[in-house]
């Protein structure tokens, strides 16, 4: 048993704090609920929310992303994978990326460390699916999202 | 005397459907109450208001598996709901919820009993209450389940007493242990308003929260200490019963209170029409079921060795002296 | 009726005794008492004794079996120990005990039984019954007894709790 040092109030005294919390819960009873009803009503993220990732495109419809693998490097839960290729004219593009998305932490990192702002972290946060293979989201599935 | 038997067993059966469906309706106040107060919703998906959730709910304990866990008590197992929810059903046999009224010729009054010991009845069947609990958490052969049994039988037994005590007073002013009687008692003036008497008003309240173990005394169950008590090991209807019995024990705690201090089916300090006396009792029963609620919603739970000695050492003497104070004043004074 | 009621709950009594005796587990057997005391208020209410049917509910029924259902689930005794000896002696004199006092059952039986041929017929049993009568008549003319009785119980009370309790 711990011992509970007690603010003595008296005998009189002991059912008046009683009166008041019920007081301020039947207060609450009135107010308006806080929550979201979340299917019919979305929450609108901030900005700078971390959400699904995506890999930004230049108005021509080119990939930005110059694969030099800054992002996989940095990335502290290892989930970036890229695979460098290079075009005829001596231009670099992503082979192959990929983002595990269930395994990513959303810090972040990869955002800040692009050279070329090539990839974002949008404030999507609805991204579900029936099979694990849908979030290891490869290069064409990432420039969509 | 047949016909005696048929309205009888009419009577029955419409109280009992009215009853589960105010133990169901009940689970209901008891969330969207609890949901406002936390500021949440509560439950709004199922019907407007979430008014169809009670009856999904039910359904969803028929259709849910029976899991009887290995090295019970098979029997006791089986048998601890139905003891559990019996004693609850049967207090309302007594609680006279209206007048009464003349249908094809008949006087039908609005009561399935009144025998003359009605307040003692209910006192008996309390007691008898406790066994399913008991043999719920004991059958189950788990250790959070013994220990949740336990607790209930020590703190019903401590409880009960100081609960019959209160009613002593009630008793003595209103020289009967009709409930019928005692409602009728209380027409002009209800008893809460008599002097004294809202003394053992608040004790009946308090005892009789402890009594059906509802939250500041939900050591039973105590969710965060014993996850969940005696009933760990009941799922599906087994599950269900232990609830209804929760709830048809508020609902009856509701209406003994009403026909005891708050004058049953009257009106205060007017004559109540015929026709507004079962309206005016069950709006005075779910306003104290509206209490239960909002006072789950605000106090926490007390600790378990606080609570008996709580019991024994604050309500036991003040329900003793108030049957002298009381016995004194509407004796020697009144 | 009334007397299809008497047997179903005498019939119950009589189930319920046996399996005190019976039963090995413990819980089982105050279960089976429990279910005994129940049904004995049954008969008594069916003799319109509601005072004494109550009372057997809430005394017997609910608080003395709560307390020893309590105490077994307490003790946790599983199972009751196997009897050493076939023919213990107190084994021989609880039988011998047993057989005197079903002989001292069976003595009213051969001279005449209470109800249809002695003074309380339905009607006076109704009256007894009644709280008012009971109360009357305990604290009228039994006062001095009910008074007494309660002194003791108060005496057993202190007695257990000084007993129980070294240090107060």
């Amino acid at each position: 048993m711990i011992p509970v040092k007690s603010r003595r109030i008296g005998f009189f005294g002991t059912p008046l704090p009683l009166l008041k919390g019920l007081l301020f819960t039947l207060s609450r009873l009135f107010t308006k609920p806080v929550t979201y009803q979340y299917p019919e009503q979305k929450r609108q993220p901030a900005d700078r929310w971390r959400g699904l990732h995506r890999l930004k495109t230049t108005d021509a419809g080119q990939l930005k992303c110059v694969a030099c693998g800054l992002c996989e490097a940095v990335c502290p839960a290892n989930v970036i994978t890229v695979e460098a290729k290079e075009t005829p004219d001596g231009r670099r593009f992503p082979n192959r990326f990929v983002v595990e998305v269930t395994r990513c932490i959303f810090c972040g990192y990869c955002q800040e460390a692009c050279p070329k702002d090539a990839i974002e972290l949008t404030t999507n946060y609805e991204f579900c699916g029936y099979t694990r293979e849908e979030f290891h989201m490869t290069r064409d599935v990432l420039a969509r999202n | 005397m047949l016909d005696f038997v048929i309205e009888s067993v009419i009577k029955v059966v419409v109280v009992f459907a009215v009853l589960m469906l105010f133990v169901a309706y009940t689970t209901w106040i008891e969330r969207k109450v609890l949901g406002r107060i936390q500021v949440r919703h509560g439950p709004n998906r199922v019907g407007p208001f979430g008014l169809l959730q009670p009856i999904a709910d039910g359904l969803k304990g028929f259709f849910k598996e029976d899991i009887i866990p290995s090295n019970t008590d098979r029997l006791l197992y089986a048998l601890a709901p139905a003891l559990s929810i019996i004693p609850a059903l049967l207090v309302v046999a007594v609680i006279p919820f209206g007048d009464q009224f003349t249908l094809f010729g008949r006087t039908i009054t609005m009561r399935i009993t009144d025998i003359n010991v009605g307040l003692l009845y209910i006192l008996g069947l309390a007691g008898l209450g406790e066994y399913g609990v008991m043999l719920g958490g004991w059958a189950s052969n788990n250790r959070y389940g013994l220990l949740g049994s336990l607790r209930t039988a020590a703190q019903m037994i401590s409880y009960e007493l100081a609960l019959g005590i209160t009613l002593i007073s009630v008793i003595m002013v209103s020289g009967s242990l009709s409930l019928v009687e005692i409602v009728e008692a209380q027409a002009g003036l209800w008893n809460v308003f008599k002097p004294i008497l809202w003394v053992p008003f608040i004790l009946y309240i308090i005892c009789g929260l402890a009594e059906i173990n509802r939250t500041p005394f939900d050591m039973p169950e105590a969710e965060s200490e014993l996850a969940c008590g005696f009933n760990i090991e009941y799922s599906s209807m087994k599950f269900a019963m232990f609830f209804m019995a929760e709830y048809a024990h508020a609902i009856s705690l509701a209406a003994l209170i009403t026909c005891l201090f708050l004058g049953g089916w009257n009106l205060p300090f007017v004559a109540t029409p015929g026709f507004l006396k079962l309206p005016v009792f069950l709006a005075k029963v779910f306003a104290l079921v509206f209490f239960f609620v909002w006072e789950r919603g605000t106090f926490p739970r007390l600790r378990y060795d606080q609570i008996m000695r709580f019991g024994w050492k604050v309500l036991m003497p003040i329900a003793l002296a108030n049957i002298v104070v009381v016995g004194l004043y509407y004796t020697v004074i009144a | 009726m009334m007397l299809a009621m008497f047997f179903l709950a005498a019939g119950v009594a009589v189930l319920g005794a046996l399996g005190v005796l019976l039963c090995r587990n413990p819980i089982h057997s105050a279960l089976g008492l429990v279910a005994t005391m129940v049904s004995l208020a049954v008969v008594y209410l069916l003799h319109h004794a509601e005072f004494i049917f109550v009372i057997q509910l809430m005394v017997y029924a609910g608080a003395v079996m709560g307390l020893i259902v309590f105490v077994i689930m307490l003790l946790d005794i599983r199972r009751e120990e196997a009897a050493s000896s076939r023919f213990a002696p107190g084994k021989v004199v609880g039988v011998g005990l047993a057989g005197l006092f079903f002989v001292a059952i069976l003595v009213p039986f051969t001279s005449r039984l209470t109800g249809r041929m002695g003074g309380m017929t339905e009607s006076a049993l109704e009256r007894i019954g009644s709280v008012q009568y009971l109360s009357d008549q305990l604290f009228g003319p039994y006062l001095l007894p009910f008074e007494i009785a309660s002194i003791l119980l108060l005496v057993g009370l202190v007695g257990a709790v000084t007993l129980a309790k070294k240090k107060l």
